[in-house]
């Protein structure tokens, strides 16, 4: 592990055991996060973004999700070989903001009583007796909503006292995911990971978020990853980003350099696709994502790949990094 | 200048709501307030907005699957916002929706086939054979496998069902077709081949579109003319160019600063940084004012003070409903 990295993920593989059969998910995942970066994922549906994130956070049901090969390092720490007791130690120095802010939170809880249960749980170390006693304690209830307070005024809640006693029903799209960036803060996290947090909201709401989430991660020196699938929120807000396609990391760059110049195929498809403001004709990939039952020997993009050659159906290409800092998975590229 | 096929002049759908059991009370959403619009032959005329926003009751109440609350709509040159029963099942078959989820517009009982043919056989007196030389000639029209005809709905892939959704709209040689947020649930590499059919299907057929989106991209890509509407109302009216080269409304350069963009060169084209805060009021309720007040980052005393704005011919086709 080099100097600097919070998140090191090598070779992650895995499988998921269906009745149909195995699917072949993630094949060989590489990534690494280091201190102060955010760090993109980017990639279609169903290319095993969310995949990589819930291993890293640990949250992933196995079975039916078997991790045939890897490492996931977090602070030179392998969270798969850690015992559960210790994984939950690790697990609560990551902040983790999910995907829909419409059904994330549950609807009979109100936004104090989140807040003030998830900081008192963090209080007694996760102990749950320690955690029951407190529960009732008064002055434990008043210092957590104390906290709860603060971390609703961090994410720029006006009025945050009136917020403490609302539903999520109560609050628009852009509020609720707000709490949910406050609920992710909660234990003062190392890393916040990012699931689409952004897609669910418009476009005026979108950046307003992203820009709260930006400020926070500068402001606390913490460390990012956002999944997403939109290229221009990765551009606004990712120094490198991850370009995945089917479970594999096709290419790993610098964000704008990334997105001025794609190199591997998938990603210029990727790019090509979108309509852009400047006028420039869009065209799509051909084909569709493949099997995972049965994914392609070789590079997996292979069968909808223009630029394809023989050599590509035989052996997975590796990521080699083609020029300073930028990796590419294409055998086009050595 | 080719002749108008659709226009709706001043219509509002307002929904009644009631709530409360002993003591009813009733509120109005409205839903869509004093909206102008004019298309067209083979124009596409685009709807923006953020959601609820009124977009799409606005495109139901074209289409005439809502009735107006008031207002006139013509289509052809005929009055077709009171039209009953079986003037609508003619009037009908040349306005078609295609809707924004593919995954639910489609019935997962019925197969591909039967879901494309409904409307021939609701509207037309087809023999078995010419039924299904018009849905084959459908599906290459698509361009999807016709082996789909047989299978449901569930094994298709997204962009597949959006394939189907624009052929069953197609089924009856519509004049104009209003597009739901046509791509906004598929990826986007298949997004890209939707929209390029979508195009093409345009210029072969001669249609007309309505395209109601949030993706001010997409509406570059694609439209004549541009609307953004907020809170019900249109708040900018121009053409495609126009709106992109010079928004006047603060609303319209807001929406128009905060799309993430992808390369340095769209970044050039986008006016400057300006940045929204709080949320939209309640359609329930809207102000008396203009309804972008409370979000205006270019609000002057006069705005407080004055009722809302109309919309107001700034340059040629350039329409703004702004004080300033």
């Amino acid at each position: 592990m080099k100097h600097g990295e919070i998140v090191t993920i090598r070779d992650l593989t895995i499988h998921l055991t269906t009745i149909d059969g195995i699917l072949k998910v993630l094949d060989g995942v590489h990534l690494d996060i280091r201190e102060g970066e955010i760090v993109g994922l980017v990639g279609e549906t169903g290319c095993g973004k969310s995949i990589t994130a819930k291993t890293l956070l640990g949250i992933l049901p196995r079975p039916p999700a078997q991790i045939m090969n890897g490492e996931v390092y977090f602070f030179g720490r392998d969270l798969l070989v850690l015992s559960k007791k210790q994984r939950e130690e690790m697990k609560h120095r990551i902040g983790y903001i999910p995907q829909d802010p419409m059904t994330s939170l549950n609807p009979v809880f109100n936004v104090g009583q989140v807040l003030v249960d998830n900081l008192i749980w963090r209080m007694s170390n996760m102990n749950l007796l320690i955690y029951l006693y407190k529960r009732r304690s008064k002055r434990m209830r008043e210092i957590a909503e104390a906290g709860a307070l603060e971390l609703l005024h961090k994410v720029h809640i006006p009025n945050p006292r009136a917020i403490l006693g609302k539903y999520p029903v109560e609050l628009s799209g852009g509020m609720r995911q707000r709490v949910l960036i406050a609920m992710a803060l909660v234990g003062n996290p190392a890393l916040l990971v990012a699931d689409e947090p952004t897609t669910a909201l418009d476009v005026t709401i979108q950046k307003v978020i992203l820009e709260l989430l930006l400020e926070k991660i500068t402001e606390v020196k913490l460390s990012g990853l956002y999944i997403t699938h939109d290229l221009g929120v990765a551009r606004l807000i990712c120094n490198r980003t991850y370009v995945m396609y089917a479970g594999t990391v096709v290419e790993l760059a610098e964000t704008r350099g990334l997105l001025d110049n794609p190199l591997h195929p998938y990603t210029r498809g990727l790019v090509n696709s979108i309509p852009k403001l400047s006028g420039v004709r869009y065209e799509g990939i051909p084909g569709n994502v493949p099997d995972y039952f049965n994914p392609p020997k070789g590079c997996r993009f292979y069968p909808r790949c223009d630029k394809r050659w023989d050599d590509c159906e035989k052996e997975r290409p590796l990521l080699r990094e083609v020029q300073e800092g930028r990796f590419v998975a294409c055998k086009l590229f050595g | 200048m080719s002749q108008i096929v659709l226009k709706a002049v001043d219509i509002c759908k307002y929904f009644h709501r009631k709530h409360g059991t002993l003591f009813r009370k009733e509120t109005v959403v409205k839903a869509v307030e004093r909206v102008n619009i004019e298309v067209r032959q083979g124009q596409v005329v685009a709807i923006i907005g953020e959601s609820g926003c009124g977009k799409t009751t606005l495109g139901c109440t074209l289409a005439r699957i809502y009735s107006p609350t008031s207002g006139e709509i013509w289509f052809d040159g005929e009055e077709i916002s009171k039209s009953q029963k079986s003037d609508l099942k003619r009037i009908r078959r040349k306005i078609q929706m295609v809707f924004q989820d593919p995954g639910s517009s489609l019935n997962p009982r019925h197969k591909i086939e039967s879901i494309i043919s409904l409307p021939l056989r609701i509207h037309l007196d087809l023999s078995k054979r010419e039924m299904k030389e018009r849905v084959m000639e459908l599906f290459d029209i698509v361009d999807l496998p016709r082996d789909m005809m047989v299978r449901y709905p569930s094994a298709l892939s997204g962009g597949e069902k959006q394939r189907a959704g624009i052929a069953r709209a197609l089924a009856l040689n519509p004049k104009i077709v209003i597009l739901d947020e046509p791509t906004s649930a598929l990826d986007v590499s298949v997004q890209a081949k939707v929209l390029r059919l979508l195009r093409e299907l345009q210029q072969n057929l001669q249609l007309t579109y309505i395209l109601i989106t949030h993706n001010l991209s997409l509406a570059k890509n694609l439209a004549d003319e541009v609307s953004v509407m907020y809170l019900g109302r249109v708040v900018e009216m121009a053409e495609t160019e126009a709106i992109f080269r010079n928004p006047l409304h603060p609303y319209t350069k807001a929406l128009l600063s905060a799309i993430p963009v992808i390369t340095q060169k769209e970044k050039q084209i986008l006016p400057a940084e300006v940045t929204l805060d709080g949320d939209i009021p309640s359609p329930e309720n809207p102000p008396k004012t203009c309804p972008f007040l409370s979000r205006c980052q270019e609000r002057r005393m006069v705005c407080e003070k004055s009722p809302c704005p109309d919309l107001v011919e700034v340059e040629e086709s350039h329409y703004v409903r702004c004080l300033i």
